[in-house]
């Protein structure tokens, strides 16, 4: 029966329902491992808690009138009572269908989150968990021909049972706002650091000195707090994992490791997309069939990884499985079949960009994916997602032996590490991210390729640019033409490697990114702003869309 | 000012109570689990008088579920006659001729419209 929320005004209505979509979230977050663990261990105490969680979201539901999510998990909390009064048995069939309707409750969540009605296609697995409480499964383990199973990770399993804590809940926009205040510290301090520099007054020095450390650890706690565990996003994918190897008829594992390992929360959610993607294209087209991967001498079942370790300020994250890898003379073929390359070009290509062919817009060999929730997601769109967070995407792979996305993710986006730049008489901020080294360039160090600059790093020719021209600014007397050396950035481009010229270069240095505002802020090329410690104003440039605007 | 104390685990659920009551002028404290409440209804009663005029208390709950903290709570004399609005689901017969019979005052199904609870409350006090 709907209820009546009509009490309550507009912003406490759309406060109680964000609330319950938070709620909602982390109960599915939470059912996913407690049904794998049902699955391997069942007692008496796992079942309970199963029924109480979608018990509880039941309730809540109905309160939010999302009578769809309302019915599936009344539904399940049936099913489960039965299991708990003993009129029923734990059976594999039974656990597939509890994953399938924790999936189909996190689709339904995610349409309400999105402002929709919060449905999707329920009947059919509503009227196979009648059938099942109807038939009144006998309590046995019966091996069905292709098992599917997902591990949990391989650390130490959290407790089931809510401990009686010390936490404290806070609302995002609070800790966002602490983190940006820490921001503009951060900024003062840079000032202040100038200052004390210029003024080469003891007391000032030390003092100033005193405040790095405080910011910095200020900094570092506030930034803590928006971190969670990563296996909080990687624990969705169970039932994803589950849920689709069966559907394909392809048994697979899913290894988790690293799930401690802390995230932003904001790129946490950021992430679910891209990842989903990934895997759903590792079990579809990494993962051979099980005929194929007996005749390769494979185990049947295939090995899906979900890795993450923090490397000082970055996430590295991965997605592995042990299919049949991307070959690099397949793509370029495809390249030229689909007409995005000549096949001079393909061929000019190494292997490490060839493979990279992947994330091109267009590309995908297999027609409409569409992911989970409905949308058309490419690996383009993958790169793009990744990026936008600041973060690097690569890959490794072997034919017939795998392949592995490596990502690169910041600890955090509201601060944002550059790389200071002078080009004529101003200065520019290159986000660090994209800079994988710097250079001193002499004039012999410059060769013409295809009437093109180029320079031989480590035997590849790398296109190269002068940034004084591309923004427009007069070319500087002093250049690498007169026979002075000029410094040079080595920027990861989507397409590969390039190389900036600038006439300076002023170091790294933390800054707190400024949006630009509806006026200047759909200039290609420009990201935003930042304050300098001298308290000019400095653009902060996305090298990629500059050179390809 | 009367003080209600609301009793559930769900997270959403609490915080619809809690805004529903206090909007009302009620004055509300909030217990996530049985246990939880009755460390609460302690901590606030003493010999003279119970620190809450009501509880509005919801039955399933990890740790200590809602029927257990009836039980205990009907079992000491200052609470006897403490008002109890138990919150059931609906199609959970069982549950409500259990929790009358152990001693609610009242109940409501869930999900409700929150003006009924206010309504409901204030019928508990008047008695």
């Amino acid at each position: 029966m709907p209820t009546d929320l009509s009490d309550f005004d507009a912003d406490l209505l759309a406060q109680m329902r964000d609330d319950f979509l938070t709620e909602a979230q982390e109960i599915l977050d939470r059912l996913g491992p407690l049904l794998t663990q049902l699955e391997q261990n069942p007692s008496p105490e796992i079942i309970n808690t199963i029924f109480r969680e979608v018990h509880t979201l039941k309730g809540a539901a109905g309160f939010m009138s999302l009578t769809e999510i309302q019915r599936l998990a009344h539904r399940l909390e049936d099913t489960f009572g039965d299991l708990r009064a003993g009129k029923l048995g734990v059976t594999p069939a039974l656990i597939d269908l509890a994953f399938d309707g924790v999936q189909r409750l996190a689709t339904m969540r995610a349409d309400a989150a999105r402002g929709g009605p919060g449905v999707t296609e329920i009947e059919s697995l509503l009227a196979q968990l009648d059938a099942a409480r109807r038939g009144g499964l006998i309590l046995n383990r019966a091996k069905t021909g292709q098992r599917v199973s997902a591990l949990p990770e391989a650390e130490a399993p959290a407790p089931l049972t809510p401990t009686t804590e010390s936490t404290l809940r806070v609302e995002v926009e609070t800790v966002d706002e602490l983190l940006a205040m820490v921001g503009e510290l951060i900024t003062s301090r840079n000032a202040l650091n100038a200052i004390a520099e210029r003024m080469g007054d003891e007391a000032l020095r030390s003092n100033a000195s005193a405040m790095n450390r405080l910011t910095r650890q200020l900094q570092a706690l506030v930034m803590e707090v928006r971190l969670v565990p990563v296996e909080r996003l990687f624990n969705r994918f169970v039932p994803v994992v589950r849920n689709l190897a069966r559907e394909l008829g392809k048994p697979a594992q899913l290894v988790i490791e690293g799930g401690s390992t802390p995230f932003d929360r904001t790129v946490s959610e950021q992430m679910y997309d891209p990842l989903i993607h990934l895997i759903r294209n590792a079990l579809d087209h990494g993962l051979e069939s099980p005929a194929e991967r007996r005749q390769a001498g494979k185990p049947e079942t295939g090995s899906l990884r979900l890795a993450a370790e923090r490397r000082g300020e970055m996430v590295i994250l991965r997605v592995s499985d042990d299919g049949r890898g991307i070959e690099a003379a397949r793509l370029r073929r495809v390249a030229v079949e689909r007409a995005l390359l000549t096949a001079a070009e393909a061929e000019a290509l190494t292997d490490e960009q060839a493979i990279r062919l992947i994330f091109t817009p267009g590309f995908s060999t297999t027609s409409a994916i569409t992911d989970l929730s409905g949308r058309g997601v490419g690996m383009d769109v993958v790169l793009q997602n990744v990026r936008r967070l600041r973060g690097s995407i690569d890959i490794e792979t072997t034919p017939g032996g795998g392949t592995t996305f490596v990502m690169e993710l910041p600890l955090t986006l509201a601060i944002l590490h550059v790389l200071l730049a002078r080009v004529g008489a101003h200065c520019y901020a290159l986000p660090l991210h994209t800079v994988r080294e710097t250079l001193l360039l002499t004039k012999e160090a410059l060769q013409t390729m295809q009437r093109r600059e180029v320079l031989f790093l480590r035997g590849q020719p790398l296109p190269v640019r002068r940034l004084d021209e591309w923004l427009g600014q007069a070319p500087t007397p002093a250049s690498a033409s007169n026979g002075h050396t000029q410094p040079a950035i080595v920027v990861s481009l989507t397409r590969g490697p390039e190389v900036l010229v600038v006439d300076e270069l002023l170091g790294k240095q933390q800054m707190v990114i400024k949006p630009l505002g509806p006026y200047l802020g759909l200039v290609d090329g420009v990201e935003g702003a930042a304050i300098l410690p001298d308290g000019t104003v400095t653009l902060i440039l996305d090298i990629e869309k500059l050179i390809l605007a | 000012m009367q003080t209600i104390l609301v009793v559930d685990d769900s997270d959403s659920i609490r915080k619809l109570l809690e805004v529903t009551l206090k909007t009302r002028g009620f004055m509300v404290v909030s217990a996530s689990d049985g246990q939880e409440a009755l460390e609460t209804l302690e901590r606030y009663t003493d010999r003279d008088s119970v620190g809450f005029n009501a509880v509005v208390l919801d039955i399933n709950m990890p740790r200590m579920d809602g029927l257990s903290l009836l039980i205990t709570a009907r079992a000491r004399p200052e609470w006897q006659t403490l008002p109890i609005l138990m919150l059931t689901t609906e199609g959970r017969d069982e549950d409500r001729e259990r929790a009358l019979a152990l001693g609610a005052t009242d109940y409501m199904v869930k999900p409700f419209k929150p003006s009924e609870l206010v309504m409901r409350v204030m019928a508990l006090l008047a008695t």
